[in-house]
């Protein structure tokens, strides 16, 4: 949004930094909507929480089959 | 200021009350030829904005007491894994896409016999009163629970015998569920080619694309699920292609009890396949394709607003209904199970979804706000069963033994109840659709593919029903083969679980004897149900969609059970009539509905009566010989379908007995379970945070 008041020139970047915030919420709300960033949570959760022990961290295959057998162990559809 | 923005949104509120006063009695009060469905959009829009703005607001405020400042099991046991705080509209996606599957499509369109009416307002009551309310206080009991499960909680505040009615409950809705599903399937794929190479094709796609996300470019799954869509997509004009290959056709041409046994032998294998190759990239499949319809159909029923045809009621309020029989009071509410309210949904609800909510505050709108939108699914299911010719309906849903197996006598009988049609008509149907018949095609998918075909092809290009059709077939299969590999998989832990207690290795999920022995055993159950619901004349959902209905409001009355009980526990016995009066309808209804199903003298309603008419039609010997063995085995299996009837309706009064007594016990101050709610632990995670 261009306020008055504000200097002309930055007027334009503000709008393009605001409309690559919203491209960029947009993509990250699709990938988390989807699962597409599972792994990196994963590493990111690993990073914070299990750095300190001796084991490496799943790579992406076997993470993403741990996942899938993990999450179907459940109750995940309905009628 | 600040009085005058309040006054400006009174006026809004009461302008939504007027316009959906006004829409929904429009929609109670029309008797013409028919009714613009701009009608049921608005009276469903306004009554779904009241109900979340002042009921759902009023249940978080007073009756639940919702506190921003607790910290929810997510951020406390935070693992990366099955607790994990996430965005509050990423959770309510995978909320939704969790809870709306088939059932809310296909149960409108066969409650559509009674007329518009009665399944339009119990959708729209039972979600507001109902429905949403029991997904939203166990969302919420359960997030305040450390995100326990309903058959835990059930054993916690209510006891043992709460705890073992839950488990009982669930694999028995399991069992009927996939059944009757499977059942939907079968009369959609009956005799077309197209249908069947289409649905039979989504198996290799998704196994390709299980093969792509696993070692191609594992983890990719926005990647492949797209390429997966593309693929189905062709499927669909592929099978259209094929439908002309004489020689080719033949290959996927099949009658009912075969495609049963099909269907039983491929849940089988994806019950012991591994999940990463079948289930799980169908699943990323179907969701994408339920979004993506679900969204084109709320555009074309928007843009387009279709005519209504179907009457406000017809005459089959009367319990003579050829699709399913019984009176409109109980058989309405069990034959809308989701949509108005699921018991089905209180699993979900206390399963993944409170383990990933960051503050329990969102529970109202994932709760509340997801069996909203469900409930608009069925609305949507519900204008596109009417809006095709009443005749057309009635023809595509009259199973055979009622209406007769030739055209002109089906056509006959129909036009004689009012609901004018002819062969040339419905031949002219199948031909624009690319079927070679859809007469007694029961069970709701077909004749809601034409009704969604005539809606997107008015919408988006006429020339292309047959796709439309042929499209919607695939996406409603595609799902419910979803929910047939998931149901199967999760009714085979637990059976390993419950039979681990007896002998050890069966428990384990990793011993191959074990996982093929309970996994045939689950399939096996349902397998039965399906396969004589393909020889029974009366069309097998006849009897199989009652049971669900039962089944499933049973299961919500449990959840409800269990919620009133905490209530009282609380000390809000004030507000205890939030989830108790929704409790009492859905008690005396199903209840209602299973002594009818058992008791009534109809043939058509009381399973006792079908068996005696059966038996006595034996012992006449009135019946052609090779009807003589079938005849037997329908007579067994009704008997069999009488005895899960008992055993449904004791389960359920078992619990509601249960509830009152543990209620009289807390009140007068005996000994009791006491409250299970984790301690307070106040939330650490800044509100910066929480917007992500």
């Amino acid at each position: 949004m261009c306020r008055p008041g504000w200097p002309k020139n930055g007027c334009g970047i503000k709008k393009m930094t605001r409309l690559l915030v919203a491209f960029k919420n947009l993509r990250q709300g699709i990938r988390s909507m989807t699962g597409e960033d599972a792994y990196d949570r994963y590493l990111t959760h690993w990073r914070d929480r299990h750095v300190e022990e001796d084991l490496p961290p799943l790579d992406r295959k076997a993470f993403y089959k741990q996942q899938q057998e993990h999450k179907w162990n459940g109750i995940k559809r309905c009628c | 200021m600040d009085q005058s923005k309040s006054m400006v949104k009174m006026l809004i509120w009461m302008g939504v009350t007027v316009i959906g006063a006004a829409a929904l009695g429009g929609i109670a009060l029309h008797r013409g030829e028919s009714i613009n469905s701009v009608w049921f959009v608005t009276a469903a829009v306004c009554v779904y904005a009241l109900g979340y703005r002042f009921y759902s607001a009023f249940i978080a405020a007073k009756v639940l007491v919702l506190d921003a400042g607790r910290a929810t099991p997510a951020e406390r046991f935070n693992d990366g894994r099955d607790y994990v705080p996430t965005n509050k509209w990423v959770v309510f996606g995978h909320h939704f896409a969790a809870i709306a599957g088939p059932g809310p499509l296909v149960g409108p369109t066969l409650a559509a016999q009674f007329g518009y009416l009665p399944g339009t307002l119990w959708i729209l009551i039972g979600a507001v009163f109902g429905g949403c309310v029991q997904d939203f206080v166990i969302l919420f009991f359960s997030t305040r629970r450390d995100g326990r499960s309903l058959g835990q909680m059930a054993r916690d505040e209510l006891g043992p015998v709460g705890g073992v009615a839950a488990l009982i409950g669930v694999m028995m809705i399991m069992i009927i569920l996939i059944a009757v599903l499977g059942l939907v399937v079968v009369n959609a794929m009956k005799h077309s080619p197209w249908g069947t190479s289409t649905i039979a094709a989504t198996i290799p796609i998704a196994i390709l694309i299980g093969i792509y996300m696993r070692d191609i470019r594992p983890g990719r799954v926005l990647e492949g699920t797209l390429i997966g869509a593309a693929l189905l997509l062709m499927a669909v004009a592929g099978g259209g292609w094929l439908d002309h290959q004489q020689g080719l056709r033949e290959w996927f041409d099949f009658d009912g009890p075969q495609l049963a046994v099909l269907v039983i032998i491929y849940g089988f294998s994806a019950a012991v396949l591994p999940v990463w190759l079948l289930l799980a990239p169908r699943d990323y499949l179907s969701t994408f394709m339920k979004a993506g319809t679900m969204l084109l159909l709320a555009a074309a029923i928007v843009i387009l607003h279709p005519e209504v045809k179907m009457p406000a009621l017809t005459q089959f309020v009367d319990g003579t209904g050829p699709i399913f029989g019984g009176k409109l009071f109980p058989f309405v509410f069990i034959t809308i199970a989701c949509g108005a309210i699921s018991g089905f949904h209180s699993l979900i609800s206390s399963g993944t979804t409170p383990k990933l909510l960051t503050n329990e505050i969102h529970t109202r709108m994932i709760g509340y706000g997801g069996m909203m939108m469900e409930s608009f699914v069925a609305i949507m299911a519900m204008i596109a069963a009417c809006v095709l010719d009443p005749g057309v309906f009635f023809a595509i849903n009259s199973p055979a033994g009622v209406v007769g197996g030739a055209a002109a006598d089906a056509v006959a009988k129909i036009s004689g109840w009012g609901f004018p049609v002819t062969v040339d008509k419905m031949n002219e149907l199948a031909r624009v659709m690319g079927e070679a018949t859809l007469f007694a095609r029961t069970g709701g998918a077909p004749s809601l593919a034409v009704g969604m075909a005539s809606i997107f092809g008015s919408a988006f290009g006429a020339g292309m029903l047959a796709m439309w059709y042929h499209f919607a077939i695939m996406f409603e299969a595609l799902f419910i083969l979803t929910t047939l590999d998931a149901g199967t998989r999760v009714a085979r832990f637990m059976l390993q679980d419950m039979l681990g207690n007896i002998y050890k290795p069966l428990g384990r999920t990793s011993w191959y004897p074990g996982v093929i022995a309970t996994s045939g055993a689950v399939v096996a159950a349902w397998g039965y149900f399906l396969y004589i619901g393909t020889i029974d004349p009366l069309g097998g959902i006849n009897s199989l969609w009652p049971l669900f209905g039962i089944s499933n409001q049973m299961l919500a009355a449990i959840a409800l059970c269990v919620a009133t009980t905490i209530l009282v526990k609380c000390g809000k016995i004030r507000y205890a009539w939030v989830t108790a009066a929704p409790l009492a309808l859905l008690v005396i209804m199903t209840s209602w509905a299973a002594l009818e199903k058992l008791f009534s003298p109809q043939p058509g309603v009381g399973f006792i009566a079908q068996a005696n008419d059966l038996a006595m039609k034996l012992a006449a010997g009135t019946l052609p010989p090779e009807k003589i063995a079938v005849t037997h085995q329908l007579i067994f299996n009704i008997r069999v379908d009488a005895l899960l009837t008992i055993v449904f309706l004791a389960t359920t009064w078992i619990l509601v007995f249960d509830t009152l007594r543990i209620s009289y016990r807390i009140l007068k101050g005996r000994e009791h379970p006491p409250l299970s709610e984790a301690p307070h632990v106040p939330t650490r995670l800044a509100e910066e945070w929480m917007r992500d």
